[in-house]
């Protein structure tokens, strides 16, 4: 298992190299000059001068990028144009609430979503199928902010059950994490029903009836070992968006996250924050993907053997 | 497959009790947030950038920045400034030296007094190079920043603590807009603790700082203009509109700017509408016109396209009728009233002048506007308006970096922006914007040598009398030139929680510091 560990590791190199590369070229190709985002409206040229001196923006583009790997592999992803505080700590600060809401999201989603699918499969082609193929759909389909705005209005205003906005408790984290998991959950749904109806009527579920399980057992322990695959791809893909930043439930529920922090720094190109919050994106999606695979393995011995043999 | 194998699912063993129960665990709230009768919220759109006032460049650094720290003289309610840390101030005849009588009761949060020396040391570290400001120009030609900036000496001999409690300030040439300058955020006087932080005066101390998330202060109890009614302050970070107006309704903010799509729900309602205060803001929204260039080169394609909006019509349409017709940069508010005759709704005249300059066939232009939703509708508008007498436009949206970038390099032939007073005096809609040097760098390339003259008169010129009727002409021949499409002034309208009381809507956005505020508690 250390080996496949090491070997992802290994894999996620040049993915992490490309983006540092890929993100420091379009910064720069892209239009819009951070030093005006931070003067306003008032400055002379002397001043927009010693600005792009002490920020280092006049310096060959190769010497910055140069620079900019230097302080990468020290650690350092430098400090925002526009607060003056290392992207680091600012990072540090937001992720731990960009985290609890992916969490929240994600056990909302798989909670919810596997029931909906088991009981939607279980009342196959009643009303209350019917009922949860809209539901899922409508998961699917329904704008993240929209149905942000929606628990907004309904849950927070109307019915005055829970904080419209804001975060620090679980009465707080529970409308954000809705609306960002209502796509998993929707996907999840869809995903556990069609399985089940695929699935229970297979020779090993039938034995395992047969050996006088409870139905839950039967669901549970051997029919959902085989769903396992594709429910921990849905839900590392999905996670390690979550957890790379919700831009617009964050946006929407005022919530402090990694996704707000980027969004900001790129409408002020805010380059060293862009940088840092890309960087930091892409190690937590390599790192995702690492442990979906290694999760793979250790779910499914075919793949164990397969990464095993290939080594 | 066998999809008929779900209708042998047997129901009998399924218990999805626990699972219900761990539902209702996770999703119904633990208890009940309460508002605090002690405690003032308010909303920021964004987290403030520092509360360094040294970098206080945008309005909402500048707001937080009012609550912990004091200027010498700040503003009032409306364009006059106040007694703050300076309880007199005067200028001598020359127009060029400052002299303020200190407050002997002001103390820093930990308990420093302050005194002059401080506020010397306040604005030579917003001088200071290392400081890395943005707001150099504020104190640019205090006497002795050149040297003091080059190394040569080692303090500003422009400003001068007499004594512990007598300040003054020596200009290289008078400025009359200068005392307006002092009650500026990054005019704020700070000082460092022990530690090496930022500290002020102010009314109230910082707690808590979740970035993009909310801002706490405490009241400070020393406050030498008279501690906070109320215990605490919160201001929340929200950047979306219907969310703050989620909170307000739940009682969760005591101050809402009303979201202009949302005017007349709130203004409909009674219950609501009697919590509604309008302000006449000190702000101007314009079109900018190329003036480098065709077609804008020509005054008459100028006033063609003044002529050729309906600017009332979509005043109504827009802004629910909130705002008053501009007829020039100057809001009336810094003319004593005095603003020439706005163009007014004339196709036909807009067509002939249009005749005159050789564009009877129309023409093409474009106009670039920032990436805010809301401004589709105003631009909308004026590009349907616009084509009605031939100007054919072209509307191109970008985000707001991009925007200003284009606007500096003269990309746009025309441009949708607006201008808000940094300080309440008229030199602010005239110097910034139609000075050639600042014009032709940054702006409309608009350039007029007698303007120019008219400016410096403004900037120099210390009796308010004749100041009044030079920026009353300088306003007129930029009526007259038309550089800018003059569209309106704006009206922002603030709803207030009904529990609220001894809050009055501030003309300057750093006026405010929450002092006399209170809250009725039921």
């Amino acid at each position: 298992m250390l080996l496949i560990i090491i070997k992802r590791l290994f894999h996620g190199i040049p993915v992490i190299l490309g983006v540092i590369t890929i993100s420091f070229i379009l910064m720069y190709v892209a239009p819009g000059d951070p030093v005006l985002a931070l003067v306003g409206d008032y400055y002379d040229d002397a001043t927009l001068d010693n600005l792009r001196h002490q920020l280092g923006l006049d310096r060959p583009l190769p010497v910055q990028y140069g620079i900019y790997l230097q302080r990468i592999a020290t650690g350092d992803l430098g400090t925002s144009f526009v607060t003056g505080r290392p992207v680091w700590d600012d990072l540090a600060e937001k992720f731990p609430y960009t985290l609890q809401l992916a969490l929240a999201a994600m056990l909302i989603a798989i909670i919810t979503g596997v029931l909906l699918g088991v009981f939607s499969a279980l009342k196959k082609n009643t009303v209350w199928d019917k009922l949860s193929i809209v539901l899922s759909l409508a998961g699917v389909s329904a704008p993240v902010f929209w149905v942000a705005l929606l628990l907004i209005l309904w849950v927070g205003v109307y019915l005055q059950w829970l904080p419209p906005t804001g975060y620090g408790g679980l009465k707080f984290l529970v409308l954000p994490a809705i609306a960002l998991g209502a796509r998993s959950m929707a996907m999840l749904t869809r995903l556990t029903r069609a399985f089940m109806l695929d699935t229970m009527n297979e020779d090993y579920i039938t034995t395992a009836r047969a050996k006088g399980l409870s139905e839950r057992m039967v669901i549970f322990k051997h029919a959902f070992r085989n769903m396992a695959i594709p429910l921990i791809t849905i839900i590392g893909l999905d996670f390690g968006s979550y957890v790379s930043g919700a831009v617009l439930t964050e946006s929407v529920f005022g919530w402090p996250g990694v996704g707000r922090f980027a969004l900001n720094a790129i409408m002020k190109r805010d380059f060293p924050a862009i940088q840092g919050s890309v960087l930091f994106m892409a190690v937590v999606f390599v790192m995702i993907n690492i442990l979906v695979d290694i999760l793979y393995a250790w779910v499914d011995p075919r793949i164990r053997e397969r990464i095993t043999n290939a080594k | 497959m066998s999809v008929s194998a779900a209708s042998d699912f047997p129901h009998r063993n399924f218990n999805f009790n626990f699972f219900i129960v761990l539902f209702v665990i996770l999703l119904l709230p633990t208890c009940t947030r309460v508002p605090e009768s002690r405690q003032l919220n308010l909303v920021l759109y964004g987290d403030p950038s520092s509360l360094d006032p040294a970098f206080a460049t945008d309005v909402r650094t500048g707001q937080v920045c009012a609550v912990l720290y004091d200027n010498l003289v700040r503003f009032g309610r409306g364009t006059e400034l106040i007694p703050s840390i300076a309880k007199s101030w005067g200028i001598d005849s020359t127009g060029t030296l400052y002299h303020f009588d200190l407050r002997s009761d002001v103390q820093f949060t930990d308990g420093t007094p302050l005194r002059a020396n401080h506020v010397k040391w306040a604005f030579q570290r917003l001088m200071d190079l290392e400081t890395q400001s943005h707001r150099t120009w504020l104190f640019q030609n205090v006497l002795g920043v050149g040297e003091f900036q080059s190394g040569d000496t080692n303090e500003i001999i422009g400003f001068r603590a007499k004594d512990d409690s007598t300040f003054s300030i020596q200009l290289t040439e008078p400025f009359a807009p200068f005392i307006g300058f002092l009650a500026m955020p990054s005019a704020s006087i700070v000082s460092e603790d022990k530690d090496g932080n930022l500290m002020g005066t102010g009314p109230w101390i910082l707690t808590q700082w979740v970035h993009d998330g909310h801002l706490l202060f405490e009241r400070n109890d020393q406050y030498f203009d008279g501690a906070p009614i109320l215990e605490k302050l919160k201001i929340r970070v929200l950047p979306e509109a219907l969310p703050r107006s989620a909170e307000f309704i739940t009682g969760y903010l005591d101050i809402m700017e009303i979201p202009e799509p949302e005017y007349d729900l709130w203004a409909d309602d009674p219950e609501w509408a009697l919590y509604i205060h309008l302000k006449d803001e000190l702000n101007t929204y314009y079109i900018g016109l190329n003036c480098s260039r065709p077609p804008f080169d020509d005054v008459r394609v100028r006033q063609a396209v003044n002529y050729a909006l309906d600017i009332p019509a979509i005043i109504q349409a827009v802004n629910h009728g909130k705002g008053t017709l501009a007829a020039g940069p100057v809001p009336p508010g810094l003319l004593h009233g005095v603003s020439p005759e706005p163009y007014g709704y004339g196709p036909e005249e807009s067509r002939k002048l249009l005749r005159e300059a050789g564009f009877e066939n129309g023409l093409d232009v474009e106009l670039w506007q920032g990436q805010a939703p809301e401004l589709m509708l105003i631009t909308e508008a004026i590009q349907a308006q616009l084509a009605e007498v031939g100007v054919h436009v072209k509307i191109i949206r970008n985000d707001w970096n991009m925007f200003s970038q284009a606007v500096v390099q003269g990309k746009p032939d025309m441009y949708y922006r607006s201008w808000w007073a940094d300080y309440p005096d008229a030199e602010n809609f005239l110097a910034p914007l139609f000075d050639s040097g600042v014009s032709l760098k940054r702006w409309t390339r608009y350039t007029n040598p007698q303007l120019d003259e008219i400016i410096l008169g403004l900037q120099t010129e210390t009796n308010e009398d004749l100041r009044q009727k030079i920026a009353i002409h300088a306003n007129q021949i930029l009526h007259d030139d038309a550089p800018w499409i003059y569209l309106w002034h704006s009206q922002t309208a603030t709803i207030v929680s009904p529990k609220l009381q001894g809050w009055q809507p501030s003309l300057m956005f750093n006026a405010e510091k929450y002092t006399r505020v209170g809250k009725r508690v039921e």
